[in-house]
């Protein structure tokens, strides 16, 4: 009966930690890219695809995460602030794991923002771990 | 008290929103030029050029810098992290005349 209070105890703070972590990395992500939108839009048109999608890309991605962070916030669409997440980190992961294996015929350079410094493979590394934070997240969401 | 949990979530949002206007300053200096070069020795004014589409900056091995303030990259400060190389893609940028 201890051991099962425990449990739950811990099971709140980890879903606490995680809904917080991805609260502040969608709306830091999402904001700081609005606010530096033409050194973020530069970097995306700086990427191996076309400079048609990246226009798109420049304005939809900040604003999804900005979304993302607010279905997160109310309690109501957590689940589905969890599911976008999922979906969201699942296409970013995808991505930088491709430029890092050099799958496009250039490796541009990062993304702006916080992680550009960090290289393509610790990019890839955090974004997984997002990603698996995140399904963890919806498993727990789920559950209650 | 379960007010006050259920509103911990939005105010992290808040938190984070400043933090995010707080730490990322749009780069809209009219001040700093930015000049490039693919081999070292013709140089390009991409102040007003738009990454992405007048030139791209790519990784490279090299420890050498995309763009510079001034046209050289021995008597200049770099702009932007190292091992990145220039590359042009709009032919009709004039190079400047040293």
């Amino acid at each position: 009966m201890f051991r099962y209070g425990y449990y739950m105890v811990l099971r709140k703070w980890i879903a606490h930690i995680i809904l917080w972590t991805l609260i502040v990395m969608w709306t830091y992500t999402g904001v700081g890219k609005l606010v530096a939108y033409q050194n973020f839009r530069g970097a995306i048109l700086n990427q191996p695809f076309p400079n048609a999608i990246g226009a798109y890309v420049s304005i939809i991605v900040p604003l999804l995460e900005v979304l993302l962070a607010i279905l997160l916030i109310n309690l109501k669409t957590r689940v589905l602030g969890f599911m976008g997440s999922i979906a969201m980190m699942s296409a970013f992961t995808t991505y930088v794991g491709l430029v890092w294996v050099e799958a496009f015929e250039r490796v541009p350079c990062g993304c702006a923002g916080i992680l550009e410094s960090v290289g393509w493979e610790v990019h890839f590394y955090i974004n997984l771990s997002l990603l698996l934070l995140a399904m963890i997240g919806l498993l727990i969401a789920n559950e209650k | 008290m379960n007010t006050i949990k259920n509103r911990v979530p939005l105010l992290v949002f808040i938190l984070t929103v400043f933090a995010a206007f707080a730490f990322n300053m749009p780069n809209n200096s009219p001040f700093q030029n930015e000049f490039g070069s693919p081999d070292g020795s013709e140089w390009y004014d991409v102040t007003s050029a738009q990454l992405g589409q007048d030139y791209l900056c790519v990784e490279d091995e090299e420890a050498q810098h995309c763009t510079y303030d001034q046209p050289s990259s021995t008597m200049s400060n770099p702009i932007g992290d190292i091992e990145r190389r220039f590359v042009l893609l709009n032919e009709d940028l004039e190079p400047i005349e040293l």
